[in-house]
């Protein structure tokens, strides 16, 4: 099993981001999941998602440009804090596949 | 006494990279993290001060010359340079009463919230930087230190109470329930929601143009991404500045882009040190209000998937680089904040997403912003260097932030009527924001009983909602 490369998308690449990918670490770790990160703003996730396994969304019901393909999470629970648990089995499902 | 704060003025005199890093180290410690969680955030907060130091030092380096000769051969005075708002945070941050801003904001909420005063509870520890640095300006502009946090305090009632004016748009817009975005961004709609009602709206056919913010984006392509805004206004600056000198031109379009690339990635090592801190104060916060009715209040990122609102920012970038040379008596010269989102982040949710009604908002908010940033570039200068983040070079004059909240003009005329200064102009100001308020809760509101309760009274804190899984592209 490779690592997967999950990519978070915000505003800004800065903060919002950031947050959500530092609780999805930190959860990842319990989990003993082999993951790395990235965190871009939304106007260049064109160009970075090829590169990525997974696609964690702060917008997830709005324009995504070009996640076509990728699997995509809803990254609002690790901001509100409330939630988180059923999007993580989802994301172990997904890194834990073939 | 004397030797504990001579300690202290030694250790703040060794700068915000080395001094914040140990308030950090302590701040973690005593929320109860552990000793090496607290020792990571503190070592990656000095890091994130000495890279912001290192990337806009870099960028007056290279542009600051280029901004110079801009001058010389156009004769217009763009003497302060937007150094962007991420640069704006880090010297916020650094402000030696920084930190102080957390408990009031927390203690602002939770008292609202206890009495119903607000249904907002406001998680996002992210921005407290903006009331920091409004806060911070007005001690440089002869406001004490404690009525500058009184009016932060009001930002704070403010920020909350425009979350819930908002509430139902921004959840209708972004479709995700038991949301809403305190954020003092917004504060552009006291300006403009009454422009939108009472001008746009009589606009003949105005509500017929129909555009397609999303095919308009996905054309936009790569002209959206940091790398090539900044070597195309590194291009721009440079021919101005140097004429057909490829030599000469060359340079300043690589350490443009380098710059709008490279700012984002290292302010994004603040939020990985204030991480821990963050979740401790959304725990502490979540815990007081166990299956209330409340909305959660998050940063503006939760709209970024509006194309409208990226759209209209990229459109603006000409039009604000034509307004900075063309308004009157205005000082700043847009670098940092070329893509002005501060004018569409607001503006987009009045607009529901229409992008040519976002575009004209924006650029009226662009306005305001440019006379905002440079009647604030002295104090954000001093405030610059009197934190010790960056070295301003001879070249650069000033420096400000192009999306300084306009908000703060008033903020900065209640401190001082507070203070007994400028009485007229103090009186005056509130009277006219007085008025701006009264349009704008009337007209949010308006607005607000157009959306019913989509999301069913908002998220019971403590319960599990809002998890699915979509299929890429839904």
């Amino acid at each position: 099993m490779a690592t997967k490369r999950i990519i978070v998308a915000c505003g800004s690449g800065v903060a919002s981001s950031t947050m959500v990918m530092s609780r999805l670490r930190d959860l990842c770790r319990q989990r003993h999941l082999d993951v790395e990160f990235e965190v871009v703003d939304f106007r260049s996730l064109p160009s970075h998602l090829a590169r990525a396994d997974i696609f964690v969304s702060i917008a997830p019901h709005g324009d995504n440009p070009g996640a076509h393909g990728k699997p995509m999470l809803n990254g609002v629970p690790f901001l509100t804090g409330i939630g988180m648990e059923p999007v993580m089995d989802e994301l172990e499902r997904l890194v834990r596949e073939d | 006494m004397d030797q504990t704060l001579d300690v202290v003025r030694y250790l703040i005199d060794l700068g915000p990279s080395v001094f914040l890093p140990l308030v950090m180290l302590i701040l973690g410690l005593i929320i109860g993290l552990r000793f090496t969680r607290a020792l990571q955030a503190g070592i990656l907060l000095g890091v994130a001060f000495a890279g912001v130091g290192l990337v806009i030092g870099f960028i007056f380096g290279g542009v600051a010359p280029a901004g110079q000769r801009f001058v010389e051969n156009t004769g217009v005075q763009l003497t302060a340079f937007d150094f962007g708002w991420t640069a704006a945070a880090a010297i916020s941050w650094a402000w030696p009463y920084a930190v102080l801003m957390f408990p009031l904001q927390i203690a602002i909420n939770l008292v609202m919230l206890a009495f119903g005063w607000t249904r907002c509870l406001n998680v996002d520890m992210w921005n407290v930087w903006g009331k920091i640095f409004v806060a911070a300006l007005m001690t440089y502009l002869g406001v004490s230190v404690p009525v500058a946090f009184i009016v932060a305090g009001l930002w704070v009632i403010l920020e909350l109470k425009s979350a819930d004016y908002t509430e139902r748009q921004v959840q209708h817009l972004t479709k995700i329930p038991g949301i809403s975005v305190p954020h003092l961004i917004l504060f552009d709609l006291i300006f403009l929601a009454w422009v939108d009602r009472y001008i746009l709206d009589r606009i003949p056919g105005l509500n017929k143009l129909k555009t397609d913010p999303q095919r308009l984006r996905e054309r936009i392509g790569i002209f959206g991404e940091n790398a090539v805004i900044g070597a195309i206004l590194g291009l721009i600056l440079g021919l101005i500045a140097f004429g057909p000198d490829a030599a000469k031109v060359a340079p300043v379009v690589v350490v443009a882009a380098t710059g709008l690339v490279l700012m984002p990635k290292v302010a994004a090592l603040f939020m990985e040190a204030l991480a821990p801190i963050a979740e401790q104060a959304q725990k502490f916060m979540q815990s007081r209000f166990p299956g209330r009715q409340v909305s959660i209040g998050l940063d503006w990122p939760v709209l970024a998937g509006v194309p409208a609102l990226w759209t209209a920012a990229i459109m603006l970038i000409p039009v604000i680089l034509a307004l900075a040379v063309l308004v009157p008596g205005n000082i700043v010269l847009p670098f940092g904040s070329i893509l002005l989102i501060e004018a569409t982040i607001g503006t987009v949710i009045i607009a529901q997403g229409d992008l040519i009604r976002t575009f004209i908002l924006g650029a009226l908010s662009a306005i305001m912003r440019l006379f905002t940033a440079g009647f604030f570039a002295v104090a954000i200068t001093s405030l610059a260097r009197a934190t010790g983040v960056l070295t301003i070079p001879p070249e650069v004059n000033q420096v400000t932030w192009l999306g300084t909240p306009p908000l703060a003009w008033f903020g900065l005329k209640l401190g001082q009527l507070t203070q007994g200064q400028d009485l007229l102009l103090g009186i005056g100001s509130l009277i006219v924001l007085g008025g701006l308020i009264y349009l704008w809760r009337r007209e949010m509101l308006r607005r607000e009983a157009l959306y019913g309760d989509e999301s069913g009274g908002g998220l019971t804190s403590g319960t599990a909602v809002q998890s699915s899984v979509q299929p890429a592209g839904a």
